[in-house]
């Protein structure tokens, strides 16, 4: 068995470097793609085909030779075992009762042994198996990067040709859904340890973090305009604080400002974007710096950076933050905004939270002149799960796994089989065209289980985040202005449906969402260890500091300490860092 | 009179010690079936325990799961001396003592309780107190975490109310003030385990020989006095040995319930070893390094564990060994 | 005895005594009962009415989705059964071990049991860590095996060293000297007179070891795989735990909304699910703790 694979691997080896010259240069590479892709195409055709034709199996029709030239069965007896966890919304016991594995067992003859593990202890479990060296076939889910970089050897080194060989579909959709195509899953020694799943950002203009909205109710309540500076904003938020802006009789129950110090998305941090500052608390890789002219500079010790302090300090001494913003959690906050206590609130959306998006206005002041705001966010944002998918270095057989993996990225329809599950549920086709659907709504499956809600489905019939890899011309567009398919007929956006709503909110926002960004990437294991050893110590010091001083106000004393304490802290090495690992590669 | 006997001759130490000797064979013949008993739990604890016990060296290298625990390379004092290079450290180890010392005023809380409920005659509102007063060690620390922040709550929490009708200001942040943090931990904490504790000294009580309660009644002790000269010294060495088991682990603050309480405003006093350990091991994958620091904080409560135990023995005569 | 007590006049100073130690019992015993009574209300409360904040007394907007949502999940039966088991099953291996262990232990008789305990101590403060622990049981075989979730965490020091000092505590020197005298072995003294003197503290070991077993997720979580060996406590953890692993994403953002309120509404559900059948061991136990065990009698 393994010595034919091997001569089919050196027959395909051959094959493709006759065809696309010899590989190693960018440009005879982009060639191999596109053959690949071609090849794909070819695929997706027959898929469609067979599909109207009723049959089960999608490549019916042809040689039944799948793009990597092996005939579909080829490795028809194999089985591997691959560890997972379910996702939050998956009702499912395990992926073998989702229609693609089903089918993928069908066509392949490849089966599965699913082992679905908790996910409260995923991390754990497979640290205990990397220690054991008692390793499944692959892993299913995200494995961490900190967690691969220490332990390297342990998976499978995907650079030495084996995409190229038994997965080139894969492959080609890796090359078109990155920037920088399969350099974004490389790491710094030249491996490839995993595959990605789940799909791009759907959204063009990239990723962009909650908002701050401002209830207009109120403001026409207490006869006030939208507020465009900071300023006029204190004016609003004190109005809201005196008068009974929620009108229900009681003065005394506004809280002006909501927020939740605790929860990345809700904390007072956002607001210094008024100021000119994007990033300034929690998140993810923004947090504490902005890139500035392909440079990542400081944040956290700019007058800008201050003068925000001061107004929020002033704001807090007024009485118009929540006095319990600090501790509270994301439940205690929701309650509020339900409860209608807030005037100005951060959220994904209005229709998300439950409310009237009539109601509610994006809130955009000026805090200081000469400096624009700027809004958190970033203008790519990589949805994908680099390491969705990583093989054992001790895997039985590392070719059937990637030919099984091909199979499920075969054609397009496959793929959005793997990530929303059978047509005619989340997406369909209209003219020829595939669109998001709702028709769903009207499904078998939805009629059997009333209680389910669309991410239920999602992540039950679908592989969702586990999904082969969507590039963006794989993904279902909605259809003309925001429309979705239902029923045969384009259904017009529903502002208070929360995706749209979402939408709307964000395409007013991207204006000001910075351009320049930190590109994400693997990095050096080591250098990241570095750097979280800086962080663990930096950031509550930095957070701390912020929050006394929204609390207490800022002298010139605290001010000088804290910039001390930012020496001592490590903050500059730590912008450094991104400097030379990040900016300069 | 020990000097003399090392004066005399060696034979007599000798024969001494053949006697000693011979008198514990003696006791183990007759005592074989004991050795029986120490069985099971020997076992469970040279398999269970010494087992894994090599793994303390992972503090010693940098452990990667791949290598293995032998193939990783010895960093020596490496990661203890990263911690107290951390800008820190200083802070960390004062906030953990300083909650440590302070949680120990919970130990008489239960002691109290169990003496009270003793003193209960009704057999009904006895069960009855001692149900209710243990049922909070089953509320999971989210659940007790939320509702703490809720009854101190600056806006309408029960306690703020309260302080208002006792003429003090309503709007205390007792959850964003730093110097609440240790008080507000300490105090749930009791709340939280002073009936599940108070059992084994319930148990202890029911050891208390009641015709020395008759015979004090009848001389006309009242029961305060009874309760300072019979039921304590009869429950006094579990005192003691619960007293030496607590110290022993004084140094553990458990993380979770730390961890929710933290915020930004208070963690300048709520950053203790084990908050630490656990965002360093569990969020940045460093096993070496967090097994360095609970190795560092282990050792320390160990060395408490042995000098509360030498002067437990030295006072009252009981102990651990 | 008790009748002697009430017969005779209550002085001043006793009633003073009894008016201070009861009301710091009902003091005790209110700030006590309404979190708990919190709890149970606010299992059946509108989840927007939980954290409003306002004193909550009564049910508002009375509901059973928690409960309904809890119970309509196949896995917390077999959840509840495989805890039982591996309470019942740790219980018994755990009380019987400790005890024996205890008793042993509080003889000053037994040479060599000195070094033992120090042995024993030694692991209450250092051990191999996570992963030794998880590569032992897993050459040992019992990885995924319900026998490892019975064993485990069974024996603890800090038990076996309460059971001997109440045991020294309780049990005469005197007695074991009268029952040596008559000839009688170690074995029956046990039986006949170390068993019914410790009845107390069987029980409190009982409560202990059974209210862990109860308690545990940990274990179970890292050494098992199959999900039909899952104890209650995981799928719990794993109802309210939902939010944590969903992600940030766009498209997950609503199924995250809808856990976080799934969340909000059945964290107090799941407690008193949870919790309720472990109270009612409480009284069995209790019956134990009642005076009357009549060391005196003995003695003389």
């Amino acid at each position: 068995m393994k010595k034919q694979v091997l001569a089919a691997t050196m027959a395909m080896i051959l094959a493709a470097s006759t065809l696309a010259g010899c590989g190693g240069n960018g440009a005879s590479g982009t060639a191999a793609t596109t053959a690949a892709a071609t090849t794909a195409a070819t695929t997706a055709a027959a898929t469609t085909a067979a599909a109207q034709g009723g049959e089960t199996t999608p490549a019916a029709e042809g040689d039944n030779i799948m793009a990597n030239g092996l005939p579909v069965d080829y490795f028809a007896g194999t089985t591997l075992n691959i560890y997972t966890y379910n996702e939050s919304a998956d009702l499912s016991t395990d992926p073998s009762e989702k229609p693609i594995v089903q089918m993928a067992e069908e066509a392949t003859g490849i089966h599965i042994n699913w082992t679905v593990l908790s996910s409260q202890a995923w991390t754990e479990r497979v640290n205990l198996m990397l220690a054991s060296g008692d390793m499944p076939d692959a892993f299913l889910q995200n494995i961490s990067q900190n967690t691969i970089g220490a332990n390297l050897e342990r998976f499978y080194d995907l650079s030495d040709g084996s995409l190229e060989t038994y997965a080139p579909t894969t492959l080609a959709t890796i090359q078109s859904a990155y920037s920088n195509g399969i350099e974004a899953i490389r790491w710094p020694d030249g491996s490839i340890r995993s595959i990605p799943t789940s799909s791009v950002s759907g959204n063009a203009y990239g990723w962009v973090n909650w908002l701050i909205m401002i209830n207009k109710t109120w403001l026409d309540r207490v006869g006030m305009d939208m507020p465009t500076t900071t300023d006029e904003l204190y004016e609003v938020l004190c109005a809201f604080r005196d008068q009974d802006a929620n009108g229900n009789g009681d003065p005394n129950d506004e809280i002006p400002f909501g927020f939740a110090d605790k929860d990345s998305n809700i904390n007072i941090g956002h607001t210094a974007n008024y100021f000119g500052i994007a990033n300034s608390r929690d998140g993810t890789e923004g947090r504490f710096k902005m890139v500035k002219n392909g440079v990542v500079t400081p944040t956290v010790d700019t007058d800008e950076w201050r003068a925000w302090l001061e107004w929020t300090n002033k704001l807090y001494a007024a009485g118009l933050l929540d006095p319990e913003g600090f501790s509270q959690t994301k439940d205690e906050y929701t309650t509020k905004l339900n409860g209608d206590l807030y005037g100005v609130a951060s959220m994904f959306s209005p229709a998300h939270e439950g409310l009237n998006p009539d109601e509610w206005g994006l809130l955009w002041v000026k805090g200081l002149d000469g400096v624009e705001p700027v809004h958190d966010g970033t203008s790519e944002y990589d949805s994908t799960r680099k390491f969705g998918l990583t093989i054992s270095a001790d895997c039985s057989n590392v070719p059937a796994l990637l030919h099984w993996w091909d199979y499920m990225s075969s054609s397009r329809e496959m793929k959005l089989l793997s990530r929303y599950g059978e047509k005619g549920l989340l997406w369909n086709e209209k003219d020829g065209q595939y669109y998001s659907s709702e028709d769903y709504i009207d499904s078998q499956v939805m009629k059997d289980h009333p209680e389910w809600t669309r991410s239920n489905l999602q992540q039950t019939v679908g592989f969702n985040e586990r999904s082969v890899l969507l590039s963006f011309d794989d993904l279902v567009p909605d259809g003309p202005d925001g429309s979705i398919l239902y029923r045969g007929e384009f259904k017009p956006a529903d502002p208070y449906q929360s995706a749209t709503c979402r939408n709307i909110l964000m395409n007013s926002v991207a204006e000001w969402v910075q351009d320049e960004y930190i590109p994400s990437g693997i990095d050096d294991p080591d250098a990241v260890a570095d750097r979280t050893l800086i962080e663990t110590d930096l950031f509550p010091m930095i957070n701390n500091f912020a929050s006394t001083s929204i609390v207490n106000g800022v002298t010139d004393e605290s001010w000088n300490a804290y910039k001390q304490d930012l020496e001592t802290y490590g903050y500059y090495d730590w912008i450094e860092w991104y400097n030379v690992n990040k900016m300069n590669k | 009179m020990r000097g003399k006997v090392s004066a005399e001759s060696g034979t007599a130490v000798k024969t001494a010690k053949r006697k000693e000797r011979e008198r514990a064979w003696r006791l183990m013949k007759r005592n074989w079936l004991l050795y029986l008993f120490l069985l099971p739990a020997a076992l469970y604890i040279l398999i269970f325990h010494y087992g894994p016990m090599y793994g303390i060296q992972i503090a010693f290298r940098d452990f990667k799961p791949a290598k293995g625990i032998w193939g990783s390379p010895w960093v020596g004092l490496k990661w203890i001396q990263t911690f107290m290079d951390t800008p820190r450290f200083w802070s960390i180890l004062k906030n953990t003592i300083v909650i440590s010392l302070y949680s120990l005023i919970s130990f008489p809380f239960p002691i109290l309780l169990a003496l009270f409920i003793n003193n209960v005659q009704n057999m009904r509102a006895k069960k009855f107190v001692q149900t209710i007063t243990y049922m909070p060690h089953f509320i999971s620390t989210v659940v007790l975490v939320g509702m703490i922040s809720m009854f101190l709550s600056p806006r309408n929490g029960i306690i703020n109310l309260l302080l208002e009708l006792l003429g003090g200001s309503r709007d205390t942040y007792f959850m964003g003030s730093a110097l609440a943090f240790p008080h507000i931990y300490v105090w749930s904490g009791i709340w939280k385990g002073m009936g599940w504790s108070s059992i084994i000294y319930v148990a202890a009580l029911t050891g208390v020989d009641q015709e020395l309660h008759d015979a004090a009644q009848v001389d006309g002790a009242n029961k305060l006095q009874r309760i300072l000269h019979i039921d304590i010294p009869s429950i006094l060495p579990t005192v003691i040995i619960m007293l030496i088991l607590r110290l022993g682990s004084v140094m553990e603050v458990g993380y979770e319930k730390v961890y929710l309480m933290q915020n930004s405003l208070n963690i300048t006093t709520s950053e203790v070893i084990s908050t630490y350990v656990y965002k360093m091991g569990l969020q940045n994958q460093r096993f070496s390094y967090s097994a360095a620091i609970g190795l560092f904080n282990n050792i320390i409560n160990f060395i408490i564990l042995i000098i509360a135990n030498k002067t437990a023995d030295k006072v009252s005569g009981s102990s651990l060994w | 005895m008790a009748k002697t007590g009430r017969t005779m006049k209550k002085s001043w100073d006793n009633r003073l005594f009894d008016a201070l130690a009861n009301t710091f019992l009902i003091v005790m015993v209110v700030i006590t009962l309404y979190p708990l009574w919190f709890i149970l209300v606010a299992s059946v409360t509108d989840y927007k009415l939980i954290n409003s904040g306002t004193l909550l007394l009564w049910p508002r907007g009375f509901h059973l989705m928690g409960y309904r949502r809890v119970f309509q999940d196949w896995r917390i039966w077999s959840g509840y059964i495989n805890t039982i088991i591996y309470t019942v099953g740790g219980t018994l291996f755990g009380a019987v071990t400790t005890i024996l262990a205890g008793y042993a232990f509080s003889r000053r008789d037994l040479p060599g049991s000195g070094i033992l305990m120090k042995l024993f101590i030694f692991t209450m403060y250092f051990g191999g860590g996570l992963i030794p622990t998880y590569l032992l049981i897993n050459s040992l075989g019992l990885v995924n095996t319900r026998l490892l979730m019975i064993l485990q965490s069974s024996v603890s020091v800090h038990n076996i060293i309460v059971v001997r000092s109440f045991m020294r505590g309780n049990i005469p020197d005197e007695l074991l000297d009268a029952a040596t005298i008559d000839g009688c072995g170690n074995g029956t003294f046990f039986i006949s007179v170390v068993v019914p003197l410790s009845k107390a503290i069987f029980a409190v070991m009982v409560l202990y070891i059974a209210v862990s077993h109860w308690n545990a997720y940990f274990n179970a979580l890292i050494y098992l795989t199959d999900r039909y060996k899952y104890p209650l406590q995981v799928f719990l953890r794993e109802i309210l735990l939902q939010t944590t692993a969903a992600t940030d994403l766009e498209e997950d953002a609503e199924a995250m909304m809808q856990l976080q309120q799934m969340t909000a509404t059945i964290r107090y559900s799941v407690i008193v699910v949870s919790t309720l059948p472990i109270l009612c061991v409480y009284p069995f136990i209790q019956k134990y703790f009642v005076k009357g065990v009549m060391i005196g009698s003995v003695k003389g």
